[in-house]
């Protein structure tokens, strides 16, 4: 079993962003990427009616995610240099940019929209966990900045003390890669597949 | 709005890829089929007789009094003539391998540090792009091997066909790994058979037609259409293209399936929504592709027939060869606008 | 991943590499100062596997954050390139704490590394522990972002002068030397004050900087002679206008923690996870009140916002601008039901029933009784039926509501600053209150008095601004009006104070680190159109770190400082409270000056530089105003401890502060600075004031908390303009702070939140991009259709940067709602009316 895993409080977590921009930050990302992602998901309606009187069934949650260090990571199983692979110390997913070819097929085949190719760069990017920084007995950089205290980061079994393994839409099944991030879902939550709503801040993920 | 076309061209060079290299690749199983079955032994045969009758008709021109009769000069020039179209089919070989050179060189284009390429040789075994990788290397040696020797002209006839066996053996199993790479259980729409029998398909399809080609370049398809030929090549076309158009139009109505009004279809296979929307978008704008692509099977088909049928006309081959080329380049764009992740 | 779905990143309004066309004629202009911002590419590159991230130590990559590249004669600016690059020798990295100065009251810290003279990491003060209630200033994902902007080629690092032949608001300035530029000031000044007297300079309202020697100019004024000032904010106009009407001065609510013990909570106009986003204001404290009250929340709001995202249950849909019919449809049920305090109402308050009205009014019908029971003032029976088309909330969900509020205990109600900022906004503040008066859930425990939520603050003192000679003033929203028309502003009808009338209008004013000539104030256009004239207002200073456009309209611009680039001190809280010492991490950049600097140069130009500084520098002052503070506050650590801790933190000790609790405690020995010395529900100072002030005829004013339409809103749209139009806080700016920064921008993009059945109609979908237009002008912004707003209200986020043409069509691309909103000030507060708004939606292209 991989040594950490993430936790995501639904109920907490306002969707302000500051994970990500901290994380931006830290790793001097400009335009085009961000290695966490605050997704949007909504549905329902709000309708008035004849006497111009509200209803409302809308709903909205966020969830915050980077990589999830997933226990049976298919980006690592599908690369065909070995640059994605699992850290010896702290068992994070990260891309050796040494021997990464930048074929894509990370970016094709992860289902949490986690890596991607920068072409200026060369190679795959995306979230670490902060490898250096857990190394040296540290939380990653997200998890520190949140103002609602929404993210944390620890062993899977502490994590699974306050969630359960992420399983919610947008998200897949947790079954495909059966990832490290355990989430306290808000009310609003909806199982993963759920086709009651969409994602509804497409503009704001990279 | 990023469409799903605007997403498959992004992977053109994949697409490119993977057209020229199982075109390339499905040749030398129809080269295979044009020397091991058909008529290649008569070739391989006159090739033979030709050598010894020419000397021997030196000798007799020397004032040899047991001088054969003219069956036996024109036999001699039959076989000068067959030699050359022999040694000319080597030459036009080289049209599939250039395909999958050209192949290799657009997968190239899609790496962002092609330098690091050789890396790609760690995952053997465990990633499926890497044994395709292999398979490639393998296949191109092969076919490199066999290239050469027959154009040195001085290996026997029994080792041609064990090498060019060897590169038919090959060829298929790059194809076949070609499409495996894409069968990634995250990935739902391509996570089957299909790409492979799809592939197969270019490959036994297209092939045909470059073979006609690289005959027909050598002044060699009339000489060697014999019955036997002939039924085994169009054979080869009719399986080629049975086998395209199940893989491409099986892999767009499978898509279409997973997406059914039945919500508890989404649950159990538990994609996202934005999984959904998007083979709902992707198989939507597509359909015309879809029927593109498999008129111009028909078509090529079409025309690989009437060039074995009737008499071999360069232009028709040319064009057999344009129009699957661009069927198979339209069949791959369909397979890539219809990538949906499982999740985000 | 996955790209299906309606995702364009190419579909967002900025110009070839930023935020808008009109942006890079800014950066033609400032071309001569060796600025190159068009070299932008994507991505900061430096190799991952190369840095490592040891705690304290140096590490590779002093690389600076999204910049353009810049010319080699800014040798000390980091380039910024794409290219995995430079291998910098092995040196220290230093932490150095300060904290975030914009116009937010979270002021957090700031734990910057400062490596080879430049910021490469802006971290936070936070602890790694799971108690939710501990105190830790974490910043928000602006300043997360600081080093985009105080890297960012926009950056003002030289005195400008507005260059020759060129107007106002074309943007076009002319590097001068300080000399000059203190020159230009101090004379112009002194000619000001010789021709026209102090009662023509103006300090406009600018909260770009906050800290204990953030405000200079009003110190360097009052040894002048004195200026005009203000009174009211553009954030609390109305609500602080009215609130010593109701509660006497100095009154406060509650803090949020408060609300732990409450068993049902009610918030109105308010999204305290958007408008305070720190980790030790509102959206912690909100967050941490829901997880651990056992109360029920209802969130009164026009859309869904993102304090009640995964919470949805919490929202109750109503019409903007109606919170007083809400409030009064429930009062009747309270009323009529026998729900209310009647002991509290006759024992605390004046005016609930003709018991407790002043011998002024006594007998008249003029109780808050008779106007909810329908029988005074307008006669008409406050009844749920009466309220439901007006809210938008049914008549039965009213008085289920009314059932709630009135029999469940305690009760917390809380409002923001978005109802108040509206043209009825000053009785519907006072209307929101009623519902705790009424109940008599004030002064409790788990209550609050319907006010926005209060703090538990350290109390720093900022340096002082000595006495103004001049008494007059006038409301914040009004500096335009008096330039243009300033001798016929009255008292009586226009807000002024301390005279009966302005003397003159405005000829020279300084604008100080705000946005509010131009892009956070009201009806951008007719502003705009009064600015350009210099033979009215002659002269415009302005101070800024960027050129926002409020800066386009001032004749000399001085390059400011950041206040995380200085030492710098503050005191602040939310539910807890916290005090940064700020130390200065860098040398200072170009020509740039601190504030206090820059007046200490016009002082000593006008001969008054002792005066003024009083021998200290900056950096003393802060030190010498701590020392103040801590003669007062014995619990302070000393200057050099704090320096060193950075953020020093404390809790409350009563727990949470609950507002009006001693007056509940004893209401004679304790009695509040209102005229009655009680709770005003009717008051009489106020009916003076109305008798004795002139108002528009469609102004319905009363001494009363009374439901009043709003001049452009659900019940005023017309047949032109069908729909509503109102602005939120938004995550992406602190109000048009960080308003030109692109990566900022990418990820928060302006949008027109519209609702499905406004936005069928008009042919209008998700992403598109779309024209708001009414009687002021036309913004353009991309569509967000979406069930969390209703219909027949639209709404924008303010603080967008304006960004239109102003010769031409004067179409604003940046999608500011202000160039929508109208001038006219509120009845009372003269203040900003900014959500009260009537619009056309069409859908462009």
């Amino acid at each position: 079993m991989s040594r950490y895993a993430f936790h995501f409080d639904g109920t907490r977590c306002t969707a302000c962003k500051t994970c990500v921009f901290a994380c931006k930050d830290k790793n001097d990302l400009g335009l085009g990427y961000a290695y966490r992602k605050v997704y949007e998901y909504g549905g329902g309606e709000t309708i008035k009616d004849a006497n111009g009187c509200f209803s409302t069934t809308a709903f909205t949650y966020n969830i915050s995610l980077a990589c999830n260090h997933c226990e049976d990571p298919v980006c690592v199983m599908v690369c065909p240099t070995g640059a994605m692979h699992r850290d010896q110390a702290t068992d994070l997913v990260a891309v050796d940019s040494n021997v990464c070819i930048g074929c894509g097929y990370c970016v094709l085949s992860c289902p949490y929209n986690s890596p991607k190719v920068d072409r200026d760069k060369g190679h795959s990017v995306k979230c670490d966990g902060c490898t250096a920084l857990v190394a040296n007995g540290e939380k990653p950089v997200c998890v520190m900045a949140c103002p609602a205290r929404a993210l944390d980061f620890g062993t899977p079994d502490e994590m699974q003390k306050k969630g359960k393994r992420a399983n919610i839409a947008p998200l897949p099944s947790e079954g495909y890669t059966k990832p490290n991030l355990f989430i306290k879902a808000s009310k609003d939550a909806r199982p993963a597949g759920s086709d009651e709503g969409t994602v509804t801040n497409p503009l704001e993920v990279l | 709005m990023e469409t799903a076309f605007n997403h498959a061209l992004g992977e053109m060079p994949l697409a490119l890829f993977s057209t020229l290299a199982s075109l390339g690749a499905g040749t030398f199983i129809a080269l295979t089929i044009a020397f091991l079955c058909g008529a290649s032994h008569k070739l391989v045969a006159q090739k033979s007789s030709a050598t010894q009758d020419g000397a021997d008709l030196a000798k007799d021109a020397k004032g040899n009094s047991d001088a054969k009769d003219g069956k036996d000069i024109k036999d001699a020039a039959t076989n000068a003539a067959n030699a050359l179209a022999l040694r000319k089919t080597d030459f036009f070989t080289l049209i599939p391998l250039l395909l999958v050179a050209l192949g290799f060189v657009a997968a190239f284009f899609h790496l962002a540090t092609p330098g690091n390429a050789f890396n790609a040789f760690n995952g053997i075994g465990r990633s499926p792009m890497s044994n395709e990788i292999l398979a490639g290397i393998i296949f191109v040696a092969v076919a490199v091997i066999y290239w050469i020797a027959v154009l040195t002209g001085k290996i026997p006839d029994i080792i041609r066909k064990i090498l060019l066996a060897l590169a038919c053996v090959a060829a298929v199993a790059f194809i076949v790994l070609i499409g495996a790479a894409y069968m990634v259980s995250t990935i739902p729409t391509w996570d089957t058979p299909l790409p492979i029998i799809a592939l197969l398909g270019f490959g036994l399809l297209g092939g045909t037609l470059f073979c006609l080609l690289v005959l027909q370049s050598a002044d060699n398809l009339q000489k060697i259409c014999s019955a036997a030929f002939k039924r085994d090549i169009i054979g080869l076309g009719v399986l080629g293209a049975i086998f395209a158009l199940v893989g491409v139009i099986g892999q767009f109505v499978f898509a279409g399936s997973l997406v059914s009004s039945d919500a508890s279809v989404l649950a159990s296979g538990a994609m996202s929504a934005m999984a959904a929307e998007g083979i709902v978008t992707a198989t939507a704008e597509m359909m015309p592709w879809v029927i593109a692509f498999a008129i111009g099977i028909v078509l090529s088909l079409l025309l690989a027939v009437v060039s074995v049928i009737r008499k071999p006309n360069q232009l028709l081959i040319s064009l057999g060869c344009l129009v699957v080329l661009a069927s198979v380049l339209a069949g791959r764009l369909v397979f890539y606008a219809l990538y949906v992740n499982v999740g985000l | 991943m996955n790209k299906g779905v309606k995702s364009d990143p190419m579909l967002r309004s900025r110009c070839e590499q930023h935020g808008s066309p009109t942006h890079c004629e800014q950066q033609d202009t400032l071309a001569r100062l060796d600025l190159s911002p068009h070299n932008k590419s994507e991505g900061i590159a430096h190799d991952v596997s190369r840095r490592s991230f040891v705690k304290g130590a140096g590490a590779l990559g002093a690389l600076a954050a999204a910049g353009g590249i810049l010319g080699g004669t800014l040798p000390h600016l980091p380039q910024f390139t794409t290219k995995v690059a430079q291998a910098y020798a092995e040196s220290e990295t230093k932490i150095v704490w300060n904290h975030c100065a914009i116009n937010c009251p979270g002021r957090c810290s700031l734990k910057l590394h400062v490596k080879d003279d430049e910021i490469v990491q802006v971290e936070t003060y936070s602890l790694d522990d799971d108690d939710i209630n501990s105190i830790q200033p974490r910043a928000c994902l602006r300043g997360r972002s600081y080093r985009s902007w105080i890297y960012h080629p926009d950056r003002i690092n030289y005195p400008l002068k507005r260059t020759e032949g060129t107007k106002r608001g074309e943007g076009k300035y002319t590097q001068i030397s300080w000399d000059e530029a203190i020159d230009i000031i101090a004379t112009k000044l002194k000619d000001t004050i010789d021709k026209y007297g102090n009662e023509a300079l103006y300090i406009n309202y600018a909260t770009g900087v906050s800290a204990s020697t953030g405000r200079t100019w009003p110190r360097l004024l009052n040894l002048l002679g004195g200026y005009v000032g203000y009174y009211g904010s553009y954030s609390t106009a109305e609500i602080s206008w009215i609130t010593p009407y109701i509660y006497g001065s100095s009154a406060a609510g509650s803090t949020l923690n408060a609300a732990n013990d409450a068993a049902l909570i009610l918030v109105f106009g308010s999204s305290p996870c958007e408008t305070r986003q720190g980790g030790a204001v509102s959206n912690h404290d909100y967050v941490a009140m829901r997880e651990q009250t056992k109360g029920k929340i209802y969130m009164f709001d026009y859309r869904l916002s993102d304090s009640t995202v995964g919470h949805s249950e919490d929202w109750v849909p109503i019409n903007p601008g109606t919170d007083a019919a809400f409030v009064s449809a429930v009062a009747y049920e309270l009323i009529t039901k026998n729900m209310v305090d009647e002991e509290f109402l006759h024992t605390y308050c004046q005016g609930y029933d003709e018991e407790t009205m002043p011998e002024s009014a006594k007998g008249m019908n003029k109780s808050y009784k008779d106007y909810i029971l329908g029988t005074g003032y307008d006669m008409v029976q406050k009844t749920p039926e009466w309220a439901a088309p007006i809210t938008g909330i049914s008549a039965e969900r009213i008085r289920s509501l009314a059932k709630e509020i009135g029999t469940t205990k305690p009760l917390y109600v809380v409002q923001g600053w978005g109802s108040q900022r509206r043209s009825n906004g000053e009785l519907t503040a006072w209307a929101i209150c009623m519902l705790p008066i009424l109940t008599g859930q004030i002064g409790l425990e788990g209550t609050n008095n319907g006010l926005r939520e209060g703090s538990y603050s350290i109390s720093m003192d900022t340096i002082p601004a000595g006495t103004n000679p001049v008494k007059t003033q006038i409301s914040v929203f009004s500096m335009v009006d008096a330039i243009d028309r300033g001798p016929e502003m009255t008292e009586k009808r226009d807000g002024v104070t301390g005279a009966e009338r302005l003397k003159t209008g405005f000829k020279f004013v300084v604008n100080y680190a705000g946005n509010c000539i131009t892009n956070q104030n009201s009806d951008i256009n007719w502003v705009h159109d009064i600015m350009v004239d210099d033979t009215k207002c002659e002269f415009v200073v302005g101070t800024d770190i960027v050129m926002c456009d409020s800066m386009k309209y001032c004749d000399v611009i001085l390059p400011d400082l950041f206040r995380l680039e200085q030492d710098s001190m503050i005191g602040t809280g939310g539910d807890g409270a916290y005090m940064i010492a700020g130390s200065q991490p860098y040398s200072v950049k170009y020509e740039r000056k601190s504030g206090f600097d820059q007046c200490a140069l016009v002082a000593k130009k006008l001969g008054i530089e002792d005066e003024f500084t009083e021998g200290k520098s900056q950096s003393e002052w802060i030190e010498e105003l701590y020392e103040v503070s801590r003669k007062k506050d014995d619990k302070l650590p000393t200057y050099a401890e704090a320096k060193k801790m950075g953020v020093y933190t404390r809790a409350n000790p009563k727990g949470a502060n609950i507002a009006l609790k001693a007056f509940r405690e004893d209401p004679i020995a304790n009695k509040l600075t209102t005229q009655s010395g009680k709770i005003d529900i009717y008051s009489e100072k106020l009916a003076t004031y109305i008798e004795t002030h002139e108002f528009a005829s469609d102004d319905k004013v009363t001494p009363i908390p009374t439901y009043v339409p709003e001049w452009y809103g659900v019940q005023t749209v017309t047949e032109k303009y069908p729909l509503a139009c109102s602005g939120f806080h938004y995550r992406g700016r602190l109000h048009s702070s960080w308003g030109g920064i692109e990566t900022m921008k990418e990820l928060n993009p302006q949008e027109l939140w519209i609702n499905a059945a406004d936005a069928k109609p008009r042919g209008i979908e998700q992403g598109d991009t779309v024209q708001v237009s009414n009687d002021f002008g036309t913004v353009e912004l991309l569509a967000k259709v979406t069930s969390r707003i209703i219909s027949g209200t639209v709404a924008m986020s303010q603080g967008a940067w304006h960004d239109a043409n102003m010769d031409g069509d004067r179409i604003d691309k940046g999608g500011n709602i202000n160039t929508l909103a109208t001038h006219r000030p509120s009845p009372f507060a003269k203040g900003n009316p900014q959500h009260t708004n009537i619009c056309e939606v069409k859908k462009v292209g």
